[in-house]
């Protein structure tokens, strides 16, 4: 045992077990030996969250958190201070990556299975780290106290407002004034640098420790501890380290050449990263023509949209029960485990209502998306309400057809 | 080294210690074990004909009885100390538990009330957002005075006799008159108090109580026109049919004090 041997690490390793660790988590943890480029966007969110938590703390160095300096403040960051625009928008950048790479990620642990028993808990980990995430980025899209920031976060804040009965306390107590102000915007900056992204990293860490007690999965669905060597290490498998690290390393390097290209020749995306009315100080007395969310979020405020119609006789308002459907969108992504009853993991090996269903939510989630940066009128709501059925009916109807569709046999090995 | 003796049953005796020998038996090619352990005798076959063998056997055999005796001893005595002991009072100890879950959970709770209060409007944020007054002597029929109320413009408007006679005339014009609160939309009759917030998209409509023909309406009565996306309203406020905005202008919570409009109380 390393922690035997009278070197450097050895004392170490008597102390703090180093060596052991990092054998278990990195040279020594097997994962499987084939996967596709699905399995690359973990490695891929972790190098996000770096850029995130760098430039982050690099922008709290010359960013103001008060109503007067907060605009002011990122215009100085943008143009006086040496490659501010840099940090900022790599920042902005890295939180859209992050979307992005995070949907793709989840979308690859619904498609094959990764949520399945025994890794109930990394899904759960993972789900509530999408809830940190979409908290964190409307927190951070208050910060720069643009027209956006302001209006888009009256829209959000109007939502707890809805709720009956200590709805306008709750909103009240939430924004520390009467209307949305630098009160506001100092605790969301708190919020935003501090607490969430806290939790996030402890997330994190149990996702990783979780997932590294049960295993990676596989494209698959084939489980690989069944068949080991003598030493005890998986036939299907390989060491994460050098295997897999360096597996990452050029995905790491196509997604830094698309990630730059972003942020040097298109860091607003058109509007759809950072909207344009964001360039202009926040102005309580003046609504932006067209409210609309950055495209992250543009799906899950379509269905609140969606909502036209509330429950009068329970007291229920239409813009309550859009703030329910919408919560629920997300929430019902915590209970997948328990919704799929299949006996395979794998989308491969699963029936045709699976795949067509898979096919249909992300359909609608892309459809979603689109009418959720548009101005409504009567047939974009239309079209959103059907969705928004489209959007749950996979997962309202899993435990069923999951359980009485017929079943391709999953292989032994990979 | 050993005395030899043989007893008159003919068995041969080796003395080894006290309490401690070995002897033959007529009928048995091995060494038989003799032990005297606290006054206990053991006897067995060591199952052995070589004598330095059986010796050994003997000096392990006799450890073993005394060191399984003290093991036994000791677990004696455990026993004793649990049978001594009084039972757990699991009453007690349940109540004991429950009494500082409490005391723990009123400590947590106790801590959060500052850290929760601390989001609540601090006195600047409360101050900034009382109620505002304002003198209604200076204000001359068919003017509007704009006051402002928690960053809101908030439009006070002296109605002439002539505009409260119109403001019936427009009930088909508009989507929702409120009849049944009343056309003015107000608790006094001569002063409506309005939200100076378009409820399309928050831009400030202007006031114009002239009645003349306008580019916007043929039949002006007078009242509210947005210019940003043409919403029209009424001079209580009400908005016409078939414009951008939704619904009337709100109506704030204010209170009339004799010649003082006090915006922010409810009446």
């Amino acid at each position: 045992m390393a922690s035997e041997k009278s070197t450097v690490m050895g004392w170490i390793d008597r102390r703090l077990p180093v060596t052991e660790n990092l054998e278990r988590h990195l040279t020594k943890h097997p994962v499987p030996k084939k996967v596709n480029f699905f399995y690359l966007f973990g490695a891929l969110l972790m190098v996000v969250f770096m850029i995130q938590v760098v430039t982050g703390i690099w922008l709290m160095m010359f960013y103001t958190n008060t109503e007067e300096g907060a605009f002011a403040s990122v215009e100085y960051i943008m143009r006086d201070v040496e490659y501010g625009w840099l940090m900022r928008y790599m920042h902005s950048t890295g939180a859209s990556a992050f979307f992005f790479l995070m949907y793709f990620h989840m979308f690859r642990g619904l498609l094959y299975g990764s949520y399945q028993k025994p890794k109930e808990l990394v899904w759960l980990f993972g789900c509530f780290l999408l809830f940190l995430l979409m908290a964190e980025g409307f927190l951070g899209y208050v910060l720069p106290w643009g027209q956006m920031s302001y209006w888009a976060a009256n829209v959000i804040l109007s939502l707890f407002g809805a709720i009956p009965f200590i709805g306008p306390d709750l909103q009240v107590w939430i924004q520390g004034d009467f209307v949305l102000s630098g009160i506001t915007l100092s605790r969301f900056f708190a919020l935003h640098v501090v607490v969430v992204p806290l939790l996030m990293i402890a997330l994190v860490v149990f996702h990783i420790f979780a997932l590294h007690e049960v295993g990676a999965g596989n494209p698959e669905g084939v489980d690989i501890e069944k068949y080991r060597d003598e030493k005890g290490m998986p036939l299907d498998g390989a060491p994460f380290h050098p295997y897999k690290t360096f597996g990452a390393l050029p995905a790491i390097g196509i997604f830094f050449i698309v990630f730059f290209a972003i942020v040097f020749f298109a860091p607003t995306g058109g509007g759809y990263f950072i909207e344009k009315p964001n360039f202009e100080e926040a102005n309580f007395l003046k609504t932006p023509e067209h409210i609309a969310p950055v495209w992250y979020y543009a799906p899950f405020y379509s269905i609140l949209r969606a909502v036209t119609f509330g429950i009068p006789f329970l007291g229920i308002t239409s813009k309550f029960l859009g703030f329910i459907v919408f919560a629920a969108s997300i929430a019902i992504l915590f209970v997948v485990p328990w919704l799929d009853r299949s006996n395979v993991q794998s989308i491969r090996y699963k029936g045709i209502y699976s795949k067509i269903a898979m096919v249909l939510f992300a359909a609608s989630f892309i459809t979603l998306g689109y009418l959720g940066t548009k101005p409504v009128n009567e047939l974009r709501t239309l079209i959103a309400q059907i969705c928004t059925v489209l959007y749950f009916a996979p997962f309202l109807l899993m435990p069923i057809y999951t359980k009485y569709e017929k079943t391709l046999k999953v292989p032994d090995r990979l | 080294m050993f005395k030899m003796s043989k007893n008159k049953q003919g068995k041969k005796h080796i003395h080894i210690l006290d309490g401690m020998s070995l002897y033959i038996r007529d009928k048995s090619p091995f060494y038989w074990g003799y032990l005297n352990v606290d006054g206990e005798i053991h006897k067995k076959s060591l199952k052995t004909k070589d004598k330095k063998e059986a010796e050994k056997l003997l000096f392990d055999w006799k450890n073993e009885l005394l060191y399984s005796d003290s093991l036994n001893d000791l677990n004696e005595k455990l026993d004793m100390d649990v049978k001594d002991k009084p039972r757990v009072d699991n009453t007690r100890r349940k109540a004991l538990m429950i009494t500082s879950s409490l005391m723990g959970a009123v400590t947590v709770a106790g801590f959060a009330v500052p850290f929760l209060s601390a989001w609540n409007p601090s006195e600047k944020a409360k101050a900034l957002g009382a109620s505002v007054k304002f003198d209604l002597s200076k204000l001359e029929p068919g003017a509007m005075a704009v006051v402002e109320w928690r960053r809101t413009p908030i439009f006070v408007v002296h109605q002439t006799s002539k505009a409260l006679e119109n403001l019936p005339k427009l009930n088909d014009r508009v989507t929702d008159p409120v009849l049944s609160e009343g056309v003015a939309r107000s608790t006094n009759d001569k002063f409506t108090v309005l939200k100076g917030v378009c409820t399309h998209l928050s831009c400030a409509p202007k006031y114009h109580p002239e009645i003349e023909p306008k580019a916007w309406d043929e039949q002006w009565l007078g009242g509210f026109f947005c210019p940003c996306h043409g919403s029209k309203f009424d001079l209580a406020g009400r908005v016409y049919k078939g414009v951008p905005a939704p619904t009337n202008l709100e109506v704030p919570p204010h209170k009339f004090e004799g010649d003082t409009l006090i915006i922010g109380e409810p009446t």
